[in-house]
């Protein structure tokens, strides 16, 4: 085991994954010299060169189509897409194409294309930097979503979602990159799509979140625990598409109660999909009804304090469960 | 101003010129001396714009043809038409529901293209696929039974018309979406020169696509990357309903692949042997190494849009008029001039009629899947364990 960040573990995933299957490539905007917008990628240059740590120009629509082409022609890309909102400027390739293609053909072609991509509120990148759209993904056939936030499982599923027969978006919340963890070494080992981490034992009250979402989570755990003597479980899915609904049910089986988190916008997000399955499997456990907790109805804003009061963080998970705790006044 | 008289004539004018000849469209924007978009003459047009593949006497690629080499490419642009009209008749009798787009008038490009490349070479296509898809030698009961919905189809019924796919003839597929199969086959090159395959990648894609962004981003990267693709616009002056000299700015669409620094070839379309020629020697220039070659093929739609189509936008007469550049009469007549006896055309006239009737028929008597089949193929791994896992 190594000590190392999360932007580290990402990094390392590529490179192991670059060495073991020489049809593995990657590209993006930026990622070359400059390591990519996050320095994710630094590095990678010098040992794998021009041809397979492919630059790009800044054209995300034409780079996810030509890795859609190259996968099904016997490549298996990862493309770095620089920020979450510039998905929006590659849905065809990534939801007309690479989740249909498969399907539309009969089975006559697999797409092995990797696509990650990063976002986050928090750093004033303003509205056009900052979004958190997985639920744009999730409600997609033929696609796979990975978003998890531990160092180790993001070199563990990065390298699952690169030996994946399937498209898969793998997102990476911002606030991840430069949290440690132990990561391991052996570049044989390699995670699985579709299987939740508990990342903390509690008895009292589950949540659920994902992102950067889990980080605000312990810390609000520590919290609660302290001033109000609520013992919270804390869910990472890691994957959202396939979802471990098995692991949030045996949880809310034992809490009763169910808080669900994520940076991305409430209404409509991925939580609701989570709150409808617990209530459709778990409705007889359930001591009080799920809350969500997401950003406000507003793209996110730039000036520190109305970024804060759009996004959510820590205290709005202690309110949450406190809520369903009835610890609330 | 030394332009043609169809070229200022407007719609609100009734000039004597424009009375004259009513099938044009008229181009308010053509101030040269070059043919307004909308002229019924394919061939007249492709000469006027962009650089053309030239030749020493003698020395055409399609020289070399043999007779039954010719019959057989003449056979490939009757099949296809053969086919279509098919596809409309079991359409509008309800055996063949979903979108279908004909491409009635295009087969020379489809049959041009089909018989310069060797098998290993990778085509994807548009909504309007049929003829190219047939011109790589799929087997047209599998693509008859696909668009009537059948198991026995080459997509097991999951495709139909617009989503065509062959990969036993390394055709990966027509395209729903305008444009969408030019970056794709910009990666599909990609992994012909990182693979060293010694394949070429082809996109078919229409004048209306010119205007598509992905069509742009997709060319871009293949020029910088030099990959082995040829992108092959069919310019059939019409974006669907519309006009091209209402969306497009320019007379010479071969400027938008010179815009990218791309190797670019103009062409007529309906002839098929020009067809046949310039493919070659644009196959031969992207397969050594050079990068991306960008042709514009002129041709004409003979039918509307889709199938049903009452073509409301096209001016009168014009779709009569183009008629007269038909490229299959045109290439049998040319035939003949070649050496080819007419009795093996009629030979081949006849067993493309019997091949299109047994299709027919055994498409229609083929089985639907079964419903749950719909469940299939969503994922690479089947049944597909989630979306959710555990409940």
């Amino acid at each position: 085991m190594a000590q190392m960040t999360y932007r580290e573990a990402v990094k390392t995933a590529m490179a192991e994954e670059l060495r073991r299957d020489q049809r593995v490539l990657f590209m993006g905007e930026d990622i070359a010299d400059m390591g990519g917008s996050q320095g994710v990628s630094k590095g990678m240059l010098a040992e794998f060169g021009p041809g397979r740590i492919r630059n790009t120009p800044i054209s995300e629509e034409g780079i996810v189509g030509a890795a859609v082409g190259a996968a099904m022609s016997g490549l298996r890309p990862i493309v770095e897409i620089m920020y979450m909102d510039f998905t929006s400027m590659a849905m065809d390739p990534i939801v007309g194409q690479a989740a249909k293609w498969r399907y539309m053909t009969g089975g006559q072609v697999t797409i092995p294309v990797t696509i990650r991509t990063q976002g986050g509120a928090g750093w004033q990148s303003g509205s056009q930097h900052a979004s958190m759209l997985e639920s744009w993904f999730t409600h997609i056939p033929g696609l796979k979503v990975v978003m998890t936030s531990q160092p180790d499982d993001a070199r563990l599923l990065l390298k699952a979602a690169i030996r994946d027969e399937n498209p898969v978006l793998f997102i990476e919340h911002r606030d991840c990159y430069p949290r440690k963890g132990e990561v391991g070494e052996d570049p044989e080992e390699v995670g699985e799509l579709g299987v939740g981490r508990k990342l903390r034992e509690g008895t009292d009250c589950t949540i659920v979140c994902w992102g950067g979402m889990p980080w605000a989570a312990l810390e609000a755990a520590e919290q609660l625990e302290a001033e109000d003597g609520i013992s919270l479980e804390i869910i990472d899915p890691r994957t959202l598409q396939p979802f471990d609904l098995g692991i949030v049910l045996e949880s809310v089986r034992k809490t009763n109660r169910c808080v669900i988190a994520h940076e991305a916008v409430t209404f409509g997000g991925f939580g609701a999909e989570i709150a409808a399955l617990v209530q459709e499997h778990a409705f007889d456990h359930l001591d009080a009804p799920v809350l969500r907790v997401g950003e406000k109805w507003a793209p996110v804003p730039f000036a520190p304090v109305l970024e804060d009061y759009v996004v959510p963080g820590k205290a709005e998970i202690i309110e949450a469960v406190r809520s369903v705790a009835y610890a609330t006044a | 101003m030394a332009a043609s008289p169809k070229s200022t004539s407007s719609a609100k004018s009734k000039s004597a010129a424009a009375k004259a000849d009513e099938t044009v469209a008229p181009n308010p924007r053509s101030k040269s001396g070059a043919k307004p978009l909308g002229d019924t003459k394919g061939r007249a047009d492709a000469d006027a714009y962009g650089e053309h593949a030239t030749f020493a006497k003698g020395k055409r690629p399609s020289d070399k043809l043999k007779p039954a080499e010719l019959v057989q490419i003449y056979r490939t642009m009757l099949l296809a038409r053969r086919f279509e009209e098919h596809v409309v008749d079991q359409f509008r009798e309800g055996n063949l529901p979903g979108f279908v787009h004909v491409a009635i008038g295009q087969e020379g490009i489809a049959a041009g293209v089909g018989h310069a490349l060797p098998e290993g070479d990778i085509i994807a296509s548009t909504h309007r696929a049929h003829a190219h898809i047939i011109a790589r030698g799929s087997s047209v009961e599998a693509l008859m039974a696909e668009m009537m919905g059948r198991i026995t189809g080459v997509c097991q019924g999951k495709g139909g018309s617009m989503h065509l796919a062959d990969m036993s003839r390394n055709v990966v597929g027509a395209n729903g979406v305008v444009g969408s199969g030019v970056p794709m086959m910009t990666g599909v090159a990609l992994a012909q020169k990182e693979l060293a395959t010694g394949n070429i990648a082809v996109a078919f894609y229409g004048d209306g696509a010119t205007s598509q962004g992905n069509v742009h981003e997709g060319m871009n990267l293949a020029q910088i990357w030099e990959l082995p693709v040829l992108f092959i616009c069919e310019n059939n002056r019409y974006a669907e309903s519309t006009p091209s000299w209402q969306t497009v700015p320019i007379d010479d669409l071969t400027l938008r692949g010179a815009a990218h620094g791309m190797k670019t070839f103009a062409v007529d379309g309906n002839d098929v042997l020009a067809m046949y020629d310039t493919t070659t020697v644009a196959a031969e220039y992207a397969r050594s190494g050079k990068g991306p070659v960008y042709i514009v093929a002129e041709t004409q739609r003979l039918s509307g849009h889709y199938v049903g189509d009452a073509e409301v936008y096209r001016p009168k007469g014009e779709a009569k008029a183009a008629r007269a550049g038909d490229p299959i009469p045109a290439f049998r007549t040319e035939m003949l001039t070649r050496k080819v006896k007419e009795s093996d055309v009629k030979a081949v006239e006849a067993e493309v009629e019997e091949t299109m009737e047994r299709a027919v028929e055994a498409s229609l008597a083929a089985d639907f899947p079964p419903a749950e089949d719909a469940m299939k193929h969503v994922y690479a791994e089947y049944p597909y364990q989630g979306p959710v896992l555990g409940a």
